[in-house]
């Protein structure tokens, strides 16, 4: 009798335990599931607004279809120092070095913007300053540039919510993924609404459902161009 | 007995194992959410403070100390420090890019090092600066019988004056009769062909009309209108005092911003200020007009008309028994009086720009 209960008690206890450990362990997959698409959701919606917050959308962007914006984004900025007939100095500080295989050139001065082809860049001090911050660069580029004013270097791409995933397209190459696999192409959209005093680019994505999980609502903010639309 | 006990204990222990590795990973992962959102939240403060720098140095903006810096020369702009909430310090410095242009640096840093930062393109509104000339037009420009342009208007120093009595695409675009004055530099600009009036503006039509009166009607006659010691600027017609006769005349300060959506015709009267027309604009009947003339179609002078300041205009301009004539004091005295026009203002294409 006592070997009885003491099997039962066992049996009752290890059921419940095991009970308790599947639920648990089946919570970590939903959590740490929950987690990646935490992190895809937050990398677009971090991703675009710091890629688009400095644009202009008329001036910047070549297109925004349902699910793709396509145009130029900044990678460096800083100022001129110096103009040669092709050739302009420019302190500049940004996420990388000058790439004459992607990057194209904007010179804003008092009299407007102005937009050349960079064929080569090297560091190079030329008229700039020694002090002061970032590096001095020399860029050869198609057309003679203004040698004052502010410098912005743009490289030209897409972003997709498209398969699934948030992904870049880098001029004519492949898209690359740029998240997991987290989002449903239907509900994930981008909506870009200009008026003449703003332009705002509605970003919405539809998490993943998983098996057995509650669907998650779709997340989305609106981005607001700190440059006025009507200004272009 | 004591073997089947201890294989209890060993499930229980085995499991409690487990369910600690789960809990620890749940904890883990929740931590690892928490400590990111919390990064996202710093990183919107951190940016949202970098463009509070910005305002806030657009708002205490040292106009005197920025004409004196020199190209590449930087100006601390101290009104634009301050704090925000968890430790957030922020500030700004601008640097002088070219003659009008200041490229403001703004930077806010949390205690634990991290920053943001953002650029902000303004221009000097300096009128000697943004005004490069007495009449600066995209087209076709006719001196006709009597008509009359110069630069250094009366009473006026040229010193620091406009560079040019006219500005235009082409120097065969202006013809002059042969009792016609046309006195001063004339600056040929290709790039001025064809350009729109927001094209040739040195600020963005927005921003002028945002702070302007609607001019009612497609014929005026603006007159100053006094009651007593005070200018009565509610009324419409009412454009101010630009001949006053001593400096307490109390419309001699009043600079209105005008606007006409459409043609205008100034038929008589006199007024001052900053006139932005959208279309055609006819001076005659001996109108005095001091100040900025901003004309989005075509220009036409004559009947004694005077215009004392500058013009700017994207259609053809003609001058017939009358003047156009440059002065720097007038134009000063009619953007600076406006308090829309009063600071530095934004390029038309873009102001803010990423830092890194």
């Amino acid at each position: 009798m006592e070997l009885l209960v003491t099997l039962t008690l066992g049996a009752i206890l290890a059921l419940s335990l095991t009970a308790v450990l599947l639920t648990q362990l089946r919570m970590a997959r939903v959590s740490t599931a929950r987690a990646a698409v935490a992190d895809a959701v937050r990398l677009v919606l971090h991703v675009l607004p710091a890629e688009l917050r400095f644009s202009s959308a008329a001036a910047d962007l070549h297109g925004v279809g349902g699910d793709s914006i396509a145009g130029r984004f900044p990678r460096l900025s800083g100022a001129a120092c110096g103009a040669a007939p092709g050739r302009l100095w420019a302190r500049l500080e940004g996420m990388r070095e000058p790439d004459p295989q992607k990057d194209s050139l904007l010179i804003i001065s008092g009299e407007g913007e102005a937009a050349f082809v960079v064929s080569d860049a090297v560091p190079e001090p030329g008229p700039c300053p020694m002090t002061g911050p970032g590096t001095n660069y020399r860029l050869d580029t198609v057309g003679s540039p203004a040698g004052t004013g502010a410098v912005l270097v743009f490289e030209s791409g897409s972003y997709y919510l498209r398969d699934r995933a948030f992904r870049y397209r880098l001029g004519r190459e492949g898209r690359q993924p740029l998240t997991e696999e987290a989002f449903q192409d239907q509900g994930s959209h981008l909506r870009l609404r200009v008026d003449s005093a703003q332009a705002r680019l509605d970003i919405t994505v539809a998490p993943v459902r998983a098996a057995g999980q509650s669907p998650l609502p779709p997340f989305g903010i609106g981005l607001v161009f700190l440059n006025a639309a009507g200004s272009q | 007995m004591r073997s089947r006990s201890g294989i209890v204990l060993l499930l229980a222990l085995l499991c409690i194992v487990a369910l600690e590795l789960a809990v620890a990973g749940l904890h883990f992962t929740a931590l690892q959410q928490l400590r990111a959102a919390r990064a996202n939240s710093r990183g919107l403060q951190l940016r949202l403070s970098a463009q509070s720098a910005v305002a806030a140095a657009l708002a205490s903006w040292p106009h005197t100390q920025a004409l004196a810096v020199r190209a590449a020369g930087t100006l601390s702009i101290p009104g634009a420090a301050g704090s925000a909430p968890q430790g957030i310090a922020f500030g700004a410095l601008a640097e002088r890019l070219d003659s009008t242009l200041f490229l403001v640096r703004a930077e806010a840093r949390s205690p634990l090092g991290e920053r943001a930062r953002a650029g902000y393109l303004l221009v000097l509104n300096d009128p000697v600066l943004v005004v490069r000339a007495a009449l600066e037009t995209s087209r076709e420009v006719a001196l006709q019988s009597g008509g009359s342009l110069s630069v250094g208007g009366p009473g006026c120093d040229t010193a620091g004056g406009l560079p040019a009595a006219l500005r235009l695409p082409a120097a065969d675009q202006v013809a002059v009769s042969a009792d016609a004055l046309l006195s001063g530099p004339v600056t040929a600009v290709p790039e001025l062909a064809g350009a729109s009036l927001d094209a040739m503006l040195p600020l963005p039509v927005a921003d002028i009309t945002a702070a302007a009166r609607e001019v009612g009607g497609a014929t005026a006659h603006p007159q100053p209108v006094r009651n007593g010691p005070i200018c009565d600027t509610g009324l419409a017609w009412n454009w101010g005092e630009p001949a006053p006769v001593d400096d307490t005349d109390p419309c001699a300060a009043w600079f209105p911003v005008l606007t006409r959506a459409g043609d205008l015709t100034l038929d008589g009267g006199r007024g001052q200020g900053v006139l932005y027309v959208s279309g055609n604009l006819v001076l005659k009947g001996g109108t005095v007009f001091k100040g900025l003339v901003l004309v989005a179609g075509g220009l036409l002078v004559s009947g004694g008309a005077t215009i004392e300041g500058a013009v700017i205009a994207a259609g053809p301009v003609t001058i017939q028994d009358a003047s156009i004539a440059g002065s720097h004091c007038a134009l000063r005295a009619a953007l600076q009086a406006v308090p829309a026009l009063s600071g530095p203002f934004r390029p038309a294409s873009r102001s803010w720009i990423p830092l890194y």
